[in-house]
């Protein structure tokens, strides 16, 4: 489809990659709705480097649920469709453009998916869910030797956000006890394994039976089962209710980014509820608060 | 703070934390293009532990 009028344009060039009119193949969204909405297509147009970018060869992208959102939509996001999703990307340079000192082909680069002119890889932009994709330079990160392009790409929006949480916020300390909620996704194993690296006890809900073995491997010294138990009733029992005027009792971190109606039972556990702030790069609702307020 | 190189600094520091053999991305599964689609029914689903990783 198209691909033998684009690849006729570029029969003077015979580069392996970035040669103007190639297609690549691609994961597209071409209008709102279900996932069903989603095709792989080959005739995507490969981009091509211009002022102050680069273009990446990506070899690994990762999901996460603001892809989901993505594709459904959301309210007060206009996204230019069709848009080639996933915000998550590493990769090797191919091309770099008129500008961009610094960078050059075939360096190993990681990816922030945030775009200070337009907003969100994947979602204002197109993103990783393709051979190629065009970058803007100061988005980029150099990966050190020893990391593999999947590990890179599973990082920035849900690794990121669970490193800023506990570390960047300083939120955990050596000894404290930390209770995760949703600690099955990507910002929840990001969170029981750096709260471990702290040193903490670590306490991670789910409401999967089937994962609650998997979240002890991945370094849980307790896992609830929140179909089967209230959390913060759970809490109150095993460590004392949480006191008014001291931090005795209960748990000392609640890291709640999934909001809604837990955040006052995170409240009612915690003898001093600092919750999470809001993920840089997504925009679910979050019980925002920090401090010892609660 | 306010700029990029803020949250650069995290994954500065996660990617330092793996080379160093300290932490480990959990990733449950690691799919070509054509499986894509079905990479993201599982997130949407929550029928996987931490992250589905697609190698376009």
């Amino acid at each position: 489809m198209g691909k033998t009028a684009a690849s006729a344009l570029t029969s003077a060039a015979t580069t392996e990659s970035n040669v103007a009119g190639k297609t690549m193949r691609a994961l597209l969204l071409r209008q709102h709705g279900s996932l069903d909405d989603l095709a792989v297509v080959d005739d995507k147009p490969i981009p091509q480097a211009i002022e102050g970018h680069v273009v990446i060869r990506v070899r690994a992208s990762s999901f996460n649920y603001h892809d989901v959102f993505t594709v459904r939509g959301m309210p007060g996001i206009k996204v230019p469709l069709p848009v080639v999703i996933g915000l998550d990307m590493a990769g090797e340079i191919s091309e770099v453009g008129p500008g961009v000192t610094g960078w050059k082909a075939g360096d190993r680069v990681l990816v922030n998916p945030v775009n200070k002119k337009k907003g969100l890889m994947g979602e204002m932009l197109d993103g990783g869910m393709a051979e190629y994709c065009l970058v803007a330079a100061d988005q980029l990160v150099a990966m050190p030797n020893g990391v593999s392009f999947e590990e890179a790409a599973s990082l920035p929006v849900a690794y990121g956000t669970a490193h800023r949480m506990l570390i960047t916020h300083d939120t955990v300390k050596k000894g404290e006890r930390v209770l995760i909620l949703g600690a099955s996704g990507g910002v929840g194993t990001g969170c029981i394994i750096l709260a471990k690296l702290l040193g903490a006890e670590v306490i991670a809900c789910t409401s999967s039976a089937a994962k609650v073995q998997k979240l002890r491997e991945f370094g849980a010294d307790e896992v609830i089962n929140v179909n089967e138990v209230d959390f913060s009733k759970w809490a109150v029992e095993k460590y004392g209710k949480p006191q008014r005027r001291s931090y005795e009792g209960g748990v000392d971190v609640v890291i709640n980014y999934t909001g809604g109606d837990t955040c006052a039972a995170s409240s009612a556990a915690a003898s001093c509820w600092s919750a999470a702030p809001p993920p840089a790069t997504t925009r679910r609702k979050t019980c925002a608060t920090s401090g010892a307020s609660s | 703070m306010g700029s990029n190189s803020f949250y650069d600094e995290n994954l500065k520091a996660l990617m330092a934390l793996i080379a160093e053999g300290k932490f480990k991305p959990v990733i449950d599964k690691t799919l070509p293009l054509d499986q894509a689609a079905e990479g993201l029914r599982l997130i949407q689903d929550r029928e996987v532990i931490g992250k589905v990783v697609v190698t376009p």
